[in-house]
């Protein structure tokens, strides 16, 4: 087994960010993820934005379904919708495969912080819909530390 | 025993017989008297027989909305009975009135979201006891160690606060209401679990409980008798707004892992409670549009308990400390303290928009302004003092001047 490593590690196919592939990905594992189940259910539409790039999830109770790539005008129909530039996004997704999990300078609530704007929004400036964002950031957090067990391409 | 002793009394064994049993008793196939069937009359009496609820996909279960189906989903404005009769249930006479449970109409209560956030405070439950790194918690220099505690005391004192609050209002709010009831009684727990954990926090390296805070705010939540509505406006988007603020920056910018994982899961507990209080104000306000200027009156007065508590620099001298990493670098740490004013004062207006109260115009020109100028409330300046900061500020911003 030893001996396979480095040939399996070598020729593993990257999964590009962004792309439905990526988001399907990190929600098969991110389905059967004690830690995900046992901060327990929630319910969000939620559209990723990266550049001109635009996938939307359905965070569905325990389930995470209906992925798929959506207009820049369909995102007034989601819960909240997460954006970062495609640099922002590759820093940190390195940092969490780097680490396994997201450091503490590129967690989600982190960057919501720190950075002059913060990362997450409603398009229709709802703001009970918006706040969903605080009420499931221990679950959205895990979802993307589960990234760390694939192999990402930009 | 009254009709053996009867039986006794009689003779003839076919009269005793007929005493015994009644006209309409029914007999076996021998002739014997069946045993006595009981009453089932009341079986008859459902509002709405074949009602049946299904339980939600992809792990949900069966849920307080999936069970609000044909009349059980009817919520009425007003529920005239003051007894436990639980919605949906049929009343009987000898219930009677206890006298309690005045609040009977829906704006008084109501928010579309509570049967959802009763579910999700639920399946989002966690312990503070066994969910948090406390191992990670130690090594802090004793300023910080000392400031961390400080700021543990006053959310602890917070946290009892609301425990005491919900829990006295909660046996003069409707059963007929029952999806707030249930989700204000996970409003009790979390900010039981917010008291408690951040007790422990102040226990954990020898720091012990620090001063309580000043009170004022506390008193404003303790005594806002006027309407379960104004409760809310007051300890859930008032003191709520702040309460964010400050876990939302130790969330980030905690001393220890343990400090931020403990902010972080408290954090959604908060904003679970702001989701209810925007949701129901918003109604109160949609059923009662003249609520509008008794809820600006009330908010106004706490602003001035909330300002009050403000003026005292305790709490955000440890927090300077805590965020410059020690006393030596309290200057510093007081700029990110300016920040999270500013962020608990532009979250306060926003919540205000989102339950359709504008207080924004009063925010930005009254006693607050000098926050949203840049002028942190320390508790050290007069309000002189703090006027004239502003006064230069506006000066510097005119390009007129």
């Amino acid at each position: 087994m030893a001996t396979k490593t480095p040939t399996k590690r070598a020729t593993a196919k990257k999964t590009k960010f962004p792309s439905v592939a990526w988001f399907e990905a990190v929600a098969a594992i991110t389905r059967v993820d004690a830690q995900y189940q046992k901060f327990g259910r929630l319910n969000a539409v939620i559209a990723f934005k990266s550049g001109n790039s635009i996938v939307q999830a359905n965070f569905d109770v325990l389930h995470i379904h209906e992925i798929q790539e959506i207009e820049e005008d369909e995102m007034r129909d989601c819960d909240f919708i997460i954006e970062l530039e495609p640099a922002q996004w590759k820093d940190m997704l390195k940092d969490i495969k780097k680490n396994g999990t997201a450091s503490l300078d590129w967690t989600l609530n982190t960057l919501d912080l720190k950075y002059d704007e913060p990362i997450h929004r409603n398009d229709l400036e709802d703001g009970f819909k918006a706040d969903l964002f605080f009420r499931y950031l221990p679950s959205l957090q895990v979802y993307f530390d589960n990234s760390s067990q694939i192999d990402t391409g930009y | 025993m009254a009709r053996a002793k009867k039986a006794k009394a009689t003779s003839n064994p076919e009269v005793r017989q007929s005493e015994i049993v009644e006209p309409t008793k029914q007999l076996d196939y021998e002739g014997n008297p069946l045993p006595d069937l009981p009453d089932l009359s009341w079986m008859g009496n459902t509002f709405q027989w074949g009602t049946k609820a299904l339980p939600e996909r992809h792990g949900g279960g069966l849920t307080l909305a999936a069970v609000n189906i044909g009349i059980y989903g009817d919520i009425p404005e007003h529920i005239p009975h003051r007894n436990r009769l639980p919605r949906g249930a049929v009343p009987v006479a000898t219930a009677g009135s206890i006298g309690g449970y005045y609040i009977q109409d829906k704006y008084e209560q109501w928010a579309d979201s509570s049967p959802y956030l009763y579910e999700e405070a639920i399946s989002r439950r966690w312990a503070s006891a066994t969910d948090i790194p406390w191992d990670t918690g130690h090594g802090l220099s004793d300023d910080v160690e000392i400031a961390i505690a400080q700021v543990a005391t006053e959310l602890s004192n917070w946290g009892s606060v609301e425990t005491e609050v919900v829990s006295a209002w909660l046996q003069n709010l409707s059963p007929g209401y029952h999806e707030v009831k249930y989700f204000l009684s996970t409003a009790v727990y979390d900010s039981s679990r917010m008291e408690e954990g951040y007790r422990k926090r102040a226990m954990l390296n020898g720091a012990g409980m620090m001063l309580e805070s000043p009170g004022r705010m506390n008193r404003a939540c303790l005594e806002s008798y006027g309407s379960w509505s104004n409760t809310v406006l007051f300890m859930w988007l008032l003191r709520g707004s702040l309460m964010q603020a400050i876990v939302r920056y130790l969330s980030v910018y905690g001393p220890t892992e343990a400090d931020r994982e403990l902010a972080f899961r408290v954090l959604p507990d908060i904003m679970r409670k702001s989701a209810y209080a925007c949701d129901h104000i918003r109604f109160a306000i949609s059923k009662r549009s003249e609520l509008t200027t008794t809820m600006n009156a009330g908010l106004t007065v706490a602003e001035f308990s909330q300002l009050s508590d403000f003026n005292d620099p305790v709490l955000w001298e440890a927090l300077a400390i805590i965020f410059g990493d020690g006393v030596e670098n309290m200057d510093q740490g007081m700029e990110m303290v300016l920040e999270l004013q500013q962020y608990f004062l532009e979250t306060y207006i926003d919540k205000c928009n989102q339950a359709n109260l504008g207080r924004e115009a009063q925010i930005r020109s009254g006693a607050w302004r000098g926050i949203l100028m840049g002028v942190p409330m320390t508790g050290h300046a007069t309000p002189d003092e703090m006027r004239e900061q502003v006064a230069i500020i506006m000066q510097k911003n005119n390009p007129f001047a």
